[in-house]
């Protein structure tokens, strides 16, 4: 009796019960779709790891193989100098990640430039170019100071030499294909008015792209000792991270993803020549461009990859060594006891509120160079793809 | 009655005719109106009493009378009008077919000496040229609505290049904003723009820095430029141009006609007034001279003298254009 | 009458319908505790539980190994005056490694009532529980399972405390209704100024042996720049994992738009027999969010997301004694727009490149020892993650009137 109750008494809410469960069987399957807008797509095969986003690229300024090629060799040529003995690769040279181990280097005329050469590696991802210029969005705009700029005098183009080397380059046999190639949509690219903006586009091209993603680091094959590096890299006590963030290893970076673009300049407490905060004439660092007080001393934090290849090191070459650079931080600043510019760096009120020092022992700043030195890639400077086209040593780089 | 109606009917034919008639006579005066009379407006680079000339060496300028030869002088000249004792504006139109000008913009050369080869390249502009230098340019030519009926009270200009075209490419850019070509060393790539107005000198007995003992200098360089330009920060596509610069530095010049008719007056820009208050044989700091720099010592006696404000003068006080921006009566050549 | 005791007794803290309203001018003191020890966590240490396809965050914790006091609790309530009432609650919830054991006032609000002792319309204000939804509303120790429903702990991050203002009419004729409006501190909002509401009505229906309830509810919130709070927001840690173990830095992402839940409920409970109860108790949530994912390195995507999900639990009690099961399902339909999308639908944990449908099954056995103490147990087939995991549990349930002393039927925990 009472089992034939409970078999009644069961059946209503079993049934209930069943029914609401098999109405959840009318969920859906799940699934999330994504729609990038073409955000991986490109006339150039950039050939970057997976996660690594795509560099912007100006849409006056498409990238393409060919206009990366015409570039290359123009990169290599000396023929674009006043005097034909400078080139792009005199100061930008592959075996150091396309910096020249020097301080500051010296142009066509020997003027020497008053800051250091930097390293060209992804300089695509970088938000602003050179060392503090916050009105250098695109390669094509800082190609035109070495080319064209007086001040210092680099490659020494200006008023009265511009038409002769241009004929220089039309009078290789090699660019006519190049530049048609480059710039198919036009009729006469080498020859016509256009000629010196192509020369402009397929340099940036070129640089553009000079693309460095395969470190050690990359490949996650570390030693000990860079592991401990790395560690200290991104802890709270050293904090280089901050400032040297993400896959390019600099807080400077944008790429296809961002959306909006963040202006990041940092004063690292080098010099203080009036006790004020001033950096010695004219790098002064953003403030030179903008004029602001604030500004003083601020540069852009360059990427590390390939660091160890790229001493003598900061906006000067004035730190040798990439110990010397971690001993700067570590003291939050620099004191300079001896001329030139003598002054406390650490007493910098315009130092970035991250330049705070902190306490490093001998054996940790070596796991950090050790980490750091992890970033070379050494297939990107011994790449073919990146190196010299020209097969006579006539355009190479006569300087010393 | 009939008779009556003829002559209503003759007299309103004939006022529509003859209303007719005075319509079409006063249209005809209004094409007159309507017409664009051409003019050629001259500029003259002066040194006091003397025209500029390369080769030459000028002296008693700025406050130590130094003497100086000239390296450079050329100037962007945009936003011409004509402006009538009402206030209104009449724009004078660029001719773009002209030497040395498009539509929006022309730039002033004064250099009158450079070496040409028998390719036609030009070199040695004004320092040690020896031939007329073919892009010599020291007028304006363009047209205007000129009516009549009204007077013209005063000439202005605006010394500068109009800032969307100041940010563009340069190597695309239609002449004379063309880099390389009118405007090499017109540019001022790393402040992402044109140089508005470029006057070098070299002093003799050089420049040297009463701070540094060992620091020397050959020329005294006066470049005007818009200074503390930065890229948008929301932007970074093909080189966008970036948010209005920090400090514009353009000159507008106004200067009042006194009754001459156009065609009869030039305009005189006259350097030993423009340096009256500088040293140029020294420099304090900054770079060589003035390159409009926020900051630099040379740049305030100079931004005086064209009514710009720099820093935190606003020198709007007096009319310093009246001194280096002038108007003459057109000598015969 | 031991029959209708017996039934009382179990019938509250089960359906927690029976809204906290205080009766007497005395102070009322209800405590709670709810212990629990599981065989193994959803996650390893140093890992986010973040099941794909979905958004967390709030208190949505995941189950850890060993044992844990999921909760404790301790009410305050007491009649002002005539019409006004007050409720303090204190507690913690267990979970997350920095944020156990905390202490936080839970509840503190005032009651208006109007016009009987207990409504029918009620005006409460200050910080409180919603009631639109009342598995929601119920903690742990009201539960049959320990592990609160898979919807609760992803659409709202488990449990729902906001300040706000509630004003709705009261269980009368078995009717509850009404409209709430909230400050947005409770997942899925953020306190940003806009306005966070819901409505709720539901209907009760009591016979001889047979109880049914059912009702609906709609939720919105506008969250501005919202955090997972679990583990990220503006406080987030660098973990140091010991040697060995790398241990990977949670991506930061925020949300930025508006949530619209829905949800619908029902519960049935039959008695065919003295000391036998059948029941089976159900509750289906949709959600839509619309909006923005964005990080603080500047990449942003458009989102727009539907999901649906619930749990059905039918269960069979005899005297002290419940056993029954709970089948718990989600449905994740996702879209990012957006040059930035796949990065962020990664970083975000919206991306689900398996198609991967979460689900959760648990079968409990619950033995109401003594009035104010519980014993249970559960075994659970965790499949909200791609790998799936099973995991059995022991735990224990006090819950009683710690003042006045002498309530007998206060089943405790009550709100």
């Amino acid at each position: 009796m009472r089992k034939h109750y409970l078999g009644a008494g069961f059946r209503r809410p079993a049934l209930i019960a069943a029914y609401l469960i098999m109405l959840t069987g009318c969920l859906e399957q799940s699934q999330t779709t994504v729609d990038d807008q073409g955000a991986r797509v490109s006339g150039f095969d950039w050939g970057l790891p997976e996660h690594i986003p795509l560099p912007r690229e100006p849409e006056d300024n498409p990238m393409t193989e060919e206009k990366f090629q015409l570039g290359r060799h123009l990169f290599y040529d000396s023929r674009l100098s006043s005097n034909g003995t400078i080139s792009c690769s005199s100061c930008h040279q592959q075996e150091n990640a396309f910096s020249d181990g020097q301080a500051q280097p010296a142009g066509a005329t020997g003027e020497r430039h008053s800051r250091n050469s930097q390293a060209l590696v992804n300089v695509a991802w970088n938000n602003t170019l050179t060392w503090a210029n916050p009105s250098l969005g695109t390669i094509e705009k800082q190609i035109m100071i070495p080319l064209f700029g007086d001040d210092p005098i680099e490659h020494g183009l200006n008023e009265g030499n511009h038409e002769q080397v241009l004929r220089s380059l039309q009078a290789e046999p090699v660019y006519a294909s190049l530049f048609a190639e480059a710039f198919p949509g036009q009729s006469d690219p080498l020859f016509s008015d256009q000629a010196w903006d192509n020369v402009v586009k397929a340099l940036a091209s070129f640089v553009r792209g000079l693309i460095s993603f395969d470190s050690d680091f990359d490949r996650g094959g570390l030693s000990a000792e860079a592991l401990r590096g790395e560690r200290l890299f991104n802890s709270e006590r050293l904090e280089c991270f901050h400032c040297h963030a993400g896959y390019n290893f600099t807080d400077a970076t944008t790429d296809r993803l961002t959306s909006f673009n963040t202006l990041l300049f940092h004063n690292t407490g080098l010099y203080n020549i009036d006790g004020l905060g001033a950096y010695p004439e004219p790098n002064t660092g953003r403030h030179e461009v903008t004029g602001k007080a604030s500004h003083m001393g601020q540069f852009r934090a360059p990427s590390l990859r390939n660091v160890a290849l790229t001493a003598p090191y900061n906006h000067d070459g004035s730190v040798d060594t990439l110990e010397n650079v971690i001993r700067n931080y570590a003291a939050g600043g620099r004191l300079r006891v001896s001329p030139p510019y003598p002054g406390d760096g650490r007493m910098n009120p315009y130092k970035d509120g991250f330049i705070v020092s902190f306490s490093i022992t001998e054996s940790e700043i070596q796991d950090l160079v050790a980490f750091l030195e992890s970033l070379t890639d050494q297939a990107f400077i011994s790449n073919p793809r990146f190196s010299n086209p020209w097969t006579d040593n006539s355009n190479k780089d006569l300087s010393p | 009655m009939g008779k009556k109606r003829g002559l209503y009917c003759f007299i309103a034919g004939s006022v529509v005719l003859l209303s007719g008639c005075g319509g079409s006579s006063s249209s005809s005066t209004e094409t007159a109106t309507d017409e664009l009379t051409e003019l050629t407006i001259p500029f003259k680079a002066m040194v006091g009493s003397d025209p500029v000339t390369c080769g030459q060496t000028f002296t008693g300028l700025g406050t130590n009378s130094a003497s100086v030869e000239f390296e450079d002088f050329r100037m962007f000249v945009s936003n011409v009008r004509l402006v009538t004792d009402q206030g209104e504006e009449i724009p004078f139109n660029l001719d773009p077919d002209a030497l040395g000008q498009n539509a929006q913009v022309a730039l002033l050369d004064f250099r009158d000496k450079a070496d040409v080869d028998e390719a036609g390249a030009v070199s040695d502009v004004c320092i040690s040229g020896t031939q007329d230098n073919p892009g010599f340019k020291n007028y304006l030519k363009g047209t205007a609505k000129l009516d009549p009926a009204k007077t013209i009270s005063h000439f202005e200009f605006t010394i500068g290049v109009p800032f969307e075209l100041n940010h563009a490419s340069q190597t695309d850019a239609e002449e004379p904003l063309r880099n390389p070509g009118f405007a090499s060393g017109m540019t001022w790539n790393w402040q992402n723009g044109y140089k508005f107005m470029a006057i070098d000198v070299l002093p003799v007995g050089g420049i040297t820095r009463p701070s540094d003992a060992e620091w020397t200098g050959s020329a005294w360089n006066l470049h005007l430029g818009s200074t503390g330009c930065e890229v948008g920060a929301s932007e970074l596509d093909a080189g966008v141009p970036p948010e209005p610069c920090a400090a514009d530095n353009r000159v507008d010049v106004s200067l009042p006609l006194a009754g001459y008719e156009p065609g009869a007056y030039e305009i005189v820009i006259d350097y030993a007034a423009l340096v009256s208050g500088s040293n140029l044989n020294q420099d304090d700091g900054g770079a060589v001279g003035c390159m409009s720099f926020a900051g630099d010592p040379e740049c305030p006696a100079i931004f005086r003298n064209l009514a710009l404000p720099f820093g935190e003068e606003q020198n709007t006080g007096g009319n310093p254009n009246a001194v280096v921006f002038s108007i003459a009566e057109l000598q015969a050549p | 009458m031991i029959r209708f005791c017996v039934l009382l007794v179990l019938l509250l803290p089960v359906t927690g319908y029976a809204h906290y309203i205080p009766e007497d001018a005395q102070l009322e003191v209800n405590a709670s505790v709810v212990a629990t020890w599981r065989s193994a966590s959803v996650v390893d240490e140093y890992e986010f539980w973040q099941i794909p396809g979905t958004m967390m965050g709030g208190h949505a914790w995941p189950q850890e190994k060993g044992v844990s006091v999921d909760e404790a609790t301790l009410t305050l309530g007491s009649r002002i005056n005539e019409r006004m009432f007050g409720v303090i609650e204190i507690g913690s919830h267990g979970g997350g490694d920095d944020h156990s054991d905390e202490v936080e006032l839970q509840h503190a609000y005032i009651g208006y009532v109007c016009c009987d002792s207990a409504g029918p319309w009620v005006l409460e204000a200050g910080k409180m529980s919603a009631v639109f939804s009342p598995a929601l509303a119920s903690h742990a120790a009201d539960r049959w399972i320990s592990d609160s429903p898979l919807v609760n702990d992803v659409f709202f991050g488990r449990d729902f405390h906001d300040e706000g203002v509630r004003f709705w009419w009261h269980e009368t004729a078995g009717v509850s209704a009404g409209a709430e409006v909230w400050r947005g501190k409770a997942y899925p909002a953020t306190d940003t100024g806009d306005n966070n509401w819901d409505v709720f009505a539901r209907y009760q229906w009591q016979g001889e042996r047979l109880t049914l309830s059912g009702g609906g509810w709609f939720y919105r919130a506008s969250a501005s720049s919202r955090a997972d709070h679990r583990y990220g927001g503006t406080h987030i840690h660098t973990p140091v994992a010991p040697p060995g173990v790398t241990a990977t830095l949670f991506p930061d992402t925020r949300f930025t738009g508006d949530t619209d839940i829905a949800g619908l409920h029902a519960a049935f409970r039959y008695n065919p027999q003295p000391h036998w109860q059948l029941g089976v108790e159900a509750e289906l949530m949709q959600m839509d969010m619309d909006g923005i994912l964005h990080d603080s390195t500047g990449r942003q995507a458009g989102v727009d997301s539907d999901q649906i999900g619930g749990w059905v639990q039918p269960y069979l009690q005899w005297r002290r004694h419940t056993m029954g099961l709970r089948g718990e399902w989600l449905s994740t339909d996702n879209h990012l727009v957006g040059a930035a999308a796949p990065v962020l639908a990664t970083d975000s944990g919206l991306a689900n490149p398996q198609d991967h449908d979460p689900e959760r099954y648990t079968a409990f056995w619950h033995w109401q020892w003594r009035d104010n103490l519980a014993l249970r147990t559960e075994v659970t087939e965790d499949r909200t993650l791609p790998e799936s995991d099973l995991r059995w549990s022991v735990g224990v349930v006090w819950s009683g009137g710690l003042w006045p002393s002498a309530s007998g039927a206060s089943a405790g925990h009550q709100h």
